[in-house]
């Protein structure tokens, strides 16, 4: 079996269609919407649409829990022990039965929200994130970076949940972000370990980190105000091993790629 | 005999076609039977993009008035694409409920921009059923989702949501009868105005 899967080669049926990246950063449509007052963009049901951009929000979750199985289970045989011990790769063994779980949970879940598997494009950027050919740079791009935003996603929409009085989804959100602060956890763990003798190792990872956090800070996503519709968890992030010191790094990132997406766009809108 | 004027033309930010729109207005409001001599107007907001879906439908000093996000009628799995499936949805729920408005036991309903998100969600309900009727592309769940988070995920918010999409012909007396049935009609009102999407394309 090939090792190093490249995201092209990715299986899936007829049932999905892939996003591209650029298509969304390029879009004509963003400039214009940077101007529109919609609102806090926090999750609740006073808000414009609140219904179809929290089934499209799910979707995404439930391809982001596709590609973290995919992610898992190629540590697990991409790397051989030297590279990555038995022990890690037990982990990312059980990390895969937890991320197939969550696929049958985001499955129920769409049926219960009024979606279909498929409805929307997927986008593969968390899988990418899952191809470095370093395990270190991996556990620190996909568990402690976007296993991190799962669990910033996962405690935004159990609040939500816990705000319209749906047990469905609240319950739903409240079994996966029990497992994201494993997986998360798992990644702070390895990362020390792994790097213990190796601070340049280290500083390389957690750097890839923040990119992976910039990146998926998204202009504006996640932070800690209401204008993000999602917020940073504090609490489930420092059981799973990030320090405070962390946390505030990460609100900072976060604050810097929103003011990062204003000045792009008021440098478009310059322009144009 | 009434004008239809579909608004931009053309589209710059997304790749929909004016007069595929306007044809699909003229021909499902032919269908649903509204009168020949009444002008319709529908503009779409091209800037916004799907997940923000948003219609309103009004009937302004005897003319139809009808606005969407251009989200309505975007394909899910493709950034910017038409999709006729959702816009041909999207356009007989809209006009079904001008026709509501001008004919059919809601001639007392406010304007969309004064409608309570439940008084909208159960009014959508009935509108959506008859939809689906015509053999549109409805999600039932869908709907029933969006009703839930207004009336509340209850046995009772449910019973009064088969009833509305089964039902053939009710009114806005009725409408609002299922808000206090279902508990929506006690909930607080929306700190965020119902045209607050509407609002800002016109900024």
């Amino acid at each position: 079996m090939k090792r190093h899967l490249p995201e092209s080669e990715l299986a899936r049926d007829e049932r999905f269609r892939r996003n591209k990246i650029e298509d969304q950063i390029f879009d004509p449509r963003n400039i214009a919407m940077s101007t529109r007052d919609l609102g806090p963009a926090q999750m609740a049901v006073d808000r414009p649409a609140i219904s179809e951009r929290s089934r499209s929000l799910m979707h995404g979750i439930f391809v982001g829990e596709i590609q973290a199985l995919e992610g898992a289970g190629r540590t697990c045989y991409d790397f051989d022990d030297a590279d990555a011990p038995f022990a890690l790769k037990l982990d990312m063994a059980r990390q895969c039965w937890d991320e197939s779980r969550h696929v049958e949970i985001s499955c129920k879940l769409a049926e219960h929200m009024g979606s279909d598997i498929g409805e929307y494009g997927e986008s593969t950027f968390l899988y990418a994130a899952a191809c470095n050919p370093d395990p270190v740079m991996r556990l620190c791009g996909v568990n402690r970076a976007l296993e991190g935003l799962a669990i910033d996603v996962f405690s935004s929409m159990k609040a939500f949940g816990e705000s319209t009085q749906d047990p469905i989804l609240t319950y739903c959100e409240d079994w996966m972000l029990a497992d994201e602060v494993t997986h998360v956890k798992m990644g702070s763990d390895w990362l020390r370990r792994l790097t213990d003798t190796d601070p340049d190792r280290r500083e390389r990872a957690l750097e890839f980190q923040r990119t992976v956090d910039k990146v998926f800070s998204l202009g504006g996503f996640r932070g800690e105000s209401e204008e993000n519709p999602i917020q940073i968890t504090r609490r489930f992030r420092e059981l799973a091993g990030f320090s405070t010191e962390e946390c505030d790094e990460l609100a900072e990132i976060a604050a810097q790629a929103m003011e990062d997406a204003r000045t792009m766009v008021a440098a478009a809108a310059a322009a144009s | 005999m009434g004008t239809i004027t579909v608004t931009p033309d053309p589209f710059n930010l997304v790749e929909f076609d004016t007069a595929t729109i306007r044809r699909l207005v003229e021909e499902i409001a032919g269908s649903l039977g509204l009168p020949t001599d009444v002008d319709i107007s529908l503009t779409v907001d091209e800037a916004v993009p799907h997940p923000i879906v948003a219609t309103m439908a009004d009937v302004v000093d005897g003319a139809i008035d009808l606005w969407c996000t251009g989200g309505c009628f975007e394909a899910r799995d493709k950034t910017r694409a038409f999709s006729e499936r959702h816009a041909r949805a999207e356009i007989t729920a809209m006009l079904l409920r001008t026709r509501d408005r001008l004919s059919g036991g809601f001639e007392s309903a406010p304007s969309d921009a004064e409608l309570l998100p439940g008084e909208r969600t159960a009014w959508d309900c009935y509108t959506m059923g008859r939809v689906g009727a015509l053999g549109h592309n409805v999600h039932r769940q869908k709907r029933r989702y969006d009703f839930r988070l207004q009336h509340g995920f209850t046995d009772a918010a449910d019973a009064a949501f088969d009833r509305l999409w089964a039902t053939p012909s009710t009114t806005w007396g009725a409408i609002r009868e299922v808000c206090v049935e279902t508990g929506a009609a006690d909930r607080p009102k929306p700190k965020l105005p119902a045209d607050l999407v509407r609002r800002g394309s016109r900024v």
